[in-house]
């Protein structure tokens, strides 16, 4: 009759084999949608993230640009990316170590962190905050070669961190003759530039042979002044060429664009900076075109 | 239970004590009927995929019909022994004529009958058979119930002696789920295995029904081999085959070259 063991292997072989083809049919049609919820978390992600890249603004023949930072919804730890100024002759620097970059809702996590590294030895950690976010940064010194023991430190935990840099400017005395008694905004003592019974055209004579962030930034500041905004765009973006780190020329570019209506440029230029460079002033003058909307 | 005996009332046979009556099935005898007694003496086609029961259905209305049936299951016939067998039914000698004259001979033996000629498996039949059956057909003399394979029919059908005359063709269709369930209950139940029935309707029909896709031949297949593989099992002390179960189910169907395993 039946050979009733060759069946049953037979058998077995079989539902082995729907098992397999079952799990493999399985495995098509959940893999797709794996893929497509990681890729959907990764979006959002993003959208919450300051990528690592160089943003660049264009118009006429000038270029702003951004040195990188990077955000991420869950904190992140930064590459060493740290950002170069081209010319740093008139400037005096403060050094830190950065370590992270996170939004506020992540304020938890970034405490912790704090007291871990404050726990292990890092000094003076402190955490500055932006529009959107926090950056915590320890370490905070004039001369570089302090932070090097802080530097092993970091690599002996195995953490990875940005040496932020900090530029307060000097201005070249034979620049600055008085201070601008008729300036339109207060400026800050680390970015004070000031210049007196200075010609434009003087100054810019004087800027093409020693080409400088300060000077730059008086005749775009006169420009504004005068309401010629596209020049004094043209002018900030000179100085924002030779300093990116200094806030006044990226408020005089960014008021330059309010005032010529460009709104939402100019308000997106600020908050690139923000996230850059903790800034009140940027930040107060960021609300006050909210409230003014 | 015995499950040797369960196993063989599902046997294969042709037999219309064992004949299940669907509603398709009763439909088409209806038909059949209606067109016996209304219409003119032609040609009948029954068509349906092998196992559909067309040859169980024949036997089935062999013993249902109050007409005469002179039935021919062997379709490898020479035109002149078809001619032959049909005027040896009338208890009348065969002239040694030709094929002309025995022709002319049976037309007019049964010229005022009432005589059904039934031919199983038709599609086999040759082109001189094909031909005979045609002139008979013309003489009015005889109706004529050809069955044949669905895929064959249409072929056969599509000829110019067949489409310029009279005829009518019927489709035997596979079962449904319905009448798979009804049929094995059935059965069972004739053999006093309800609970069995039950519990196979309940857990197992939608397989059943599945690897028979309706063709009451698997079907009955199906169920005559795992019926016969339990009654092994019972033998054999085979602890996890002796009840209805989907492995059975699954042997069976590789038995039967359902399932290519």
């Amino acid at each position: 009759m039946h050979n009733f063991d060759n069946l049953q292997k037979r058998c077995k072989a079989y539902r082995m084999k729907k098992i397999f083809f079952s799990l493999f049919a399985l495995i098509i049609i959940v893999l797709p949608i794996i893929a497509l919820f990681f890729y959907s978390t990764q979006s959002e992600d993003s959208k919450s993230t300051i990528k690592p890249k160089t943003s660049k603004i264009q118009e006429t023949n000038q270029t702003i640009d951004i040195n990188t930072i990077k955000k991420h919804k869950t904190p992140i730890k930064i590459k060493k990316t740290a950002i170069k100024p081209k010319k740093t002759e008139h400037t005096t620097q403060t050094y830190a170590l950065q370590f992270l970059v996170a939004s506020k809702k992540n304020i938890k996590h970034i405490k912790q962190k704090k007291r871990y590294l404050e726990s292990i030895g890092f000094k003076e950690c402190q955490l500055s905050q932006s529009v959107i976010y926090i950056h915590l940064v320890c370490n905070e010194s004039n001369n570089l070669n302090d932070l090097q023991k802080y530097m092993q430190l970091a690599k002996k935990h195995q953490l990875e961190y940005v040496i932020r840099k900090q530029y307060k400017h000097k201005v070249p005395q034979k620049e600055i003759k008085k201070p601008t008694p008729s300036a339109p905004e207060k400026q800050k003592s680390n970015t004070v530039l000031k210049v007196k019974n200075t010609n434009i055209q003087d100054l810019k004579k004087q800027f093409s042979q020693t080409p400088s962030y300060n000077i730059a930034i008086v005749i775009a500041r006169n420009y504004f002044k005068k309401n010629s905004f596209e020049d004094a765009i043209t002018w900030a973006k000179k100085a924002n060429q030779l300093n990116k780190s200094n806030a006044e020329s990226w408020l005089v570019y960014a008021k330059s664009l309010y005032a010529l209506k460009k709104y939402d440029k100019a308000k997106q230029l600020l908050q690139i900076y923000q996230q850059y460079e903790n800034s009140n002033e940027v930040q107060n003058l960021l609300k006050q075109w909210e409230h003014a909307q | 239970m015995n499950y040797l005996k369960l196993a063989q009332c599902f046997e294969e046979q042709n037999s219309s004590e064992h004949y299940h009556q669907n509603s398709k099935v009763l439909h088409i005898k209806n038909t059949i009927e209606s067109i016996l007694n209304n219409n003119t003496k032609q040609l009948l086609f029954l068509t349906g995929e092998p196992g559909v029961g067309k040859s169980a259905f024949l036997n089935y209305i062999e013993e249902q019909f109050s007409y005469d049936i002179i039935k021919f299951d062997i379709p490898f016939l020479e035109p002149i022994d078809f001619v032959k067998i049909l005027i040896q039914k009338t208890q009348t000698e065969v002239a040694n004529y030709s094929l002309e004259e025995l022709i002319k001979q049976v037309i007019s033996l049964y010229q005022n009958s009432n005589y059904i000629v039934v031919l199983d498996e038709a599609q086999l039949l040759s082109k001189d058979m094909i031909e005979i059956i045609r002139i008979l057909a013309d003489s009015k003399a005889f109706w004529f119930i050809l069955a044949m394979h669905e895929h064959e029919s249409k072929k056969i059908l599509k000829e110019p002696q067949f489409t310029s005359r009279p005829h009518k063709v019927l489709k035997l269709q596979n079962i449904s789920i319905q009448e798979s369930k009804e049929y094995i209950f059935t059965e069972l139940q004739n053999q006093n295995a309800t609970m069995l029935a039950d519990e196979i309707i309940k857990k197992h029909i939608k397989t059943i029904y599945k690897l028979s896709k309706g063709n009451m031949r698997v079907l009955k297949k199906l169920l005559f081999t795992s019926f016969l593989l339990i009654d092994y099992a019972q033998k054999n002390d085979k602890e996890r085959y002796k009840n209805f179960n989907k492995c059975i189910l699954t042997m069976a169907a590789i038995d039967n070259g359902v399932i290519n395993a």
